[in-house]
């Protein structure tokens, strides 16, 4: 992991913290993903012509903070986080879906839970699994099958 | 007249398993993936659980009718494959406790002979078995030639 690096004083005498690039890019990019959620919010009240569910405001609230909760767990193990793709369902959830390889993990998010689908492609002709996700150690266990 | 009455074919008629089946795809529902396109997965959302498509021969074979906007995509499954697709209802360890089939079945509309849907059979009652559907078709879906993004080669 890259190590931060630590500035001398500055002339105003104090310590300043850089943080690792890594991190760096990966903070901008979960406010990023809390910038899509909102703005599902805001499109949807415009109305686009498309049979679509009008976005759940109280899933977009649990959405925020469990995204940045994945990216604090995936960080604190050690992973590198990258963005997922932002949509709402035919509910008006919230859907997060990453992929990498072969491997695309769903995470699907209402006012109250956060569930997942992952799928490994090809996947017409196998098993998808499905489960509920309710811990940092849930959260990091779908990181490492993500990017293993 | 109806694209259906010229072509002397009946709305009603059973989607045969080697149909042509054109779904819209939102630009927004495509991102990037290994050179190529990937299809999320919500591509194929629908709040009624039944995903709208067009079947190809009651439409002239012209993905154009399927779009709603010039700047839509338009994809392509074919009918005996998306209902060869089972989707499955898990324990929490794991295990199958109930498997689903997959339905493709003609509902044409007042302005649309050609619609059609795709749906889990026997009315699940988790979200699991429709979600798993909608994963499978993002991934079985290719786009129809010259209309979907453009191509990622150099």
């Amino acid at each position: 992991m890259v190590q931060p690096i630590i500035r001398p004083e500055s002339t105003a005498g104090r310590h300043f913290l850089i943080r690792p690039r890594d991190t760096f890019t990966a903070e901008i990019e979960v406010v990023q993903v809390v910038y899509e959620l909102l703005r599902l919010r805001r499109a949807h009240a415009n109305g686009n012509g498309y049979r679509e569910a009008v976005p759940n405001t109280d899933a977009i609230k649990h959405a925020i903070a469990w995204v940045k909760a994945m990216h604090d767990d995936v960080l604190a193990v050690g992973g590198e986080w990258f963005k997922p793709h932002v949509a709402t369902d035919e509910d008006g959830d919230v859907a997060f879906e990453w992929s990498r390889g072969n491997k695309r993990l769903t995470v699907y998010v209402s006012p109250e839970t956060a569930e997942y689908i992952k799928v490994e492609r090809p996947a017409a002709s196998s098993d998808l699994i499905d489960g509920v996700i309710e811990t940092s150690e849930d959260r990091a266990a779908l990181w490492r099958w993500l990017t293993s | 007249m109806a694209l259906a009455d010229e072509l002397s074919i009946n709305p009603d008629e059973p989607v045969a398993n080697d149909e042509v089946l054109h779904r819209l795809i939102q630009p927004k529902y495509v991102e990037p993936d290994n050179g190529g396109w990937e299809i999320k997965s919500q591509g194929f959302a629908d709040p009624r659980g039944r995903i709208s498509v067009n079947r190809a021969r009651l439409c002239g074979g012209d993905p154009a009718y399927t779009q709603v906007d010039d700047t839509d995509y338009v994809c392509r499954v074919v009918a005996g494959v998306v209902r060869s697709l089972t989707v499955t209802e898990n324990a929490r360890d794991g295990t199958v406790i109930r498997r689903y089939g997959v339905r493709v079945d003609p509902a044409p509309l007042r302005d649309n002979d050609a619609h059609a849907e795709i749906y889990v059979d026997s009315e699940p009652t988790s979200k699991a078995p429709f979600r798993k559907l909608k994963a499978k078709l993002a991934d079985l879906a290719e786009f129809e030639e010259g209309f979907g993004p453009p191509s990622r080669e150099s």
